[in-house]
């Protein structure tokens, strides 16, 4: 099972809160424990930190595109939407930006996200034949786990991994 | 009180984020979009069964909106928004669609009790209905679009509002929240990030939403909800084990403000109401009617009691007025065993 996470703040006591916020365009995680999180938990960036957030993002690229690539700045040709307002307010304008920045917000829902192919329901409700296989795996393992069959359950996880593996 | 209604789970809600392809999302949409996204709401809902009615933003008034607001039924981003905000919302309240929020549609069903998965499927009963008359932004590999990437893929979050005061007593709430976080779930105060609860109500909820699919989220968020009831359950009894002479009188002592005390604020409401619903749970106090009791406390928020009081009142007016009416529901719901 995985490592109790600990404190990200103070690295000494167990993590009891997870949160995450949205800085320069890019979603962090953090883990706090109890104390730390009455200290530094939920900065919601006041207007005067979004400001100075997007100077920041404007003369030092972020994350992972530190040192290797300057942002370019793009414009949403549907809505008018810009890298630079993308950046400072983690919103986007409308469906066609998420082509126009389309790495960027790759690399964002990279780090948050569980995995990067959607996998569930369509607004036009056809089940793909890998779909239907998924679901019906996670009902027996949903069966598994309540009957406390761990390593079947811990087999058919497996083969769910490989469905969404083939899916990409 | 039987055994299915310990009253650890109090509610569950499930809610889905939507928007139009045809429209650019709210924060760029202008004022005649947002009225035709409304209208192109409402059309759709009525191939429903069931009757929808719409509450605009702008037609409420401040105490409306702040009584729906304590209800979950709308949120502190609608309030500061959109000229065409508004909810629609069903004859029996639990299916409440949230337009021109964030996104252009937050589709929620919230229901008494452990009902996640029977949220769902309401809920994605409508969301079908919608999507059968629209078409939905979608893309193959993100899923549903929306405006904050935080909620792509299902655009799905389910969380149910549970009611912890063994663990928040025993001080082990820490390591439920830390159990819970393992799986990818977060612990909240009851409204939201850094909201405080004295009234030991915490909300547990998903946090990713693309690469799951539906039924896995809701079924994940179902059984760490169920083993934090468990674990609720062990710990009232670890507390009544420890010391019950104490623990009994600080609930009658509860009880005894609740139903003499002559001004109430919320808070202190809040604080002594949760002891006393424990107290029903040990059977110190008999309850007979118990949805009724579980009622009180959204009944008893400021806005919502103004709400049923059809008046207008100042914090201590509320106050004295809280006391009052409480105390004398209270006496006819309960009594001392
Ligand atoms: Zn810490
Ligand atoms: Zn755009």
């Amino acid at each position: 099972m995985a490592d109790q996470k600990m404190c990200d703040e103070c690295g000494i006591r167990p993590a009891v809160y997870y949160e995450t916020n949205i800085i320069n365009g890019i979603m962090t995680e953090r883990y706090l424990c109890e104390e730390c999180k009455k200290k530094h938990g939920t900065i919601k960036p006041n207007l005067s930190d979004i400001f100075d957030n997007f100077f920041t993002a404007l003369t030092t690229p972020f994350g992972s595109y530190k040192n290797t690539q300057r942002v370019e700045n793009k414009v949403c040709p549907k809505c008018g939407c810009t890298t630079e307002s993308y950046l400072k307010t983690g919103f986007l304008g409308c469906s066609e930006c998420y082509k126009t920045f389309e790495p960027l917000i790759l690399n964002s829902v990279t780090k948050i996200q569980k995995d990067v192919k959607h996998t569930g329901k369509s607004p036009d409700k056809t089940c793909s034949p890998d779909e239907a296989k998924y679901n019906e795996l996670l009902r027996k393992r949903n069966e598994a786990v309540a009957v406390e069959d761990f390593l079947l359950a811990a087999k058919i996880n497996e083969e769910m991994n490989k469905l969404k593996g083939d899916a990409k | 009180m039987n055994e299915n209604d310990n009253g650890i789970v109090i509610s569950s809600r499930v809610r889905l984020a939507r928007n139009f392809e045809d429209f650019v999302f709210p924060s760029r949409l202008d004022d005649a979009g947002s009225a035709k996204v409304l209208e192109k709401v409402e059309n759709a809902l009525k191939n429903s069964d069931e009757k929808f009615g719409t509450i605009k933003l702008s037609d409420m008034s401040d105490l409306q909106a702040e009584t729906l607001k304590e209800l979950h039924m709308i949120s502190d981003d609608m309030l500061r928004g959109n000229k065409n905000g508004a909810v629609v919302v069903n004859k029996t309240n639990d299916i409440c669609i949230m337009v021109n929020e964030e996104d252009h549609l937050r589709e929620q069903c919230i229901l008494r009790g452990n009902k996640l998965s029977h949220a769902y499927k309401k809920i994605s009963a409508i969301d079908d209905m919608i999507a059968s008359s629209e078409k939905i932004a979608f893309d193959k590999r993100l899923g549903y679009l929306t405006a904050c990437p935080t909620n792509v893929g299902t655009g799905l979050r389910a969380s149910a509002l549970m009611f912890l005061p063994g663990l928040g007593m025993t001080n082990s709430l820490e390591k439920c929240v830390n159990a819970a976080s393992r799986f990818d779930m977060a612990v909240r105060g009851e409204y939201g990030e850094g909201s405080n609860s004295s009234g030991y109500l915490y909300q547990i909820s998903n946090q990713k939403t693309l690469g799951v699919s539906e039924e896995e989220i809701i079924s994940s968020v179902a059984s760490a909800v169920e083993q934090i009831e468990q674990s609720e359950i062990l710990a009232r009894k670890a507390l009544v084990e420890s010391n019950e002479v104490m623990l009994r009188d600080g609930i009658m002592r509860a009880y005894g403000i609740l139903t003499s005390a002559y001004r109430l604020p919320f808070k202190e409401f809040e604080e002594k109401y949760a002891l006393v619903k424990l107290g029903i749970y040990y059977g110190y106090i008999s309850c007979n009617d118990f949805n009724a009791f579980e009622s009180l406390l959204d009944k008893y928020r400021p806005a919502n009691m103004m709400t049923h009081a059809k008046k207008i009142m100042n914090d201590s007016e509320r106050d004295i007025y809280r006391a009052a009416n409480a105390a004398a529901e209270l006496k006819q719901l309960t009594a001392k065993v």
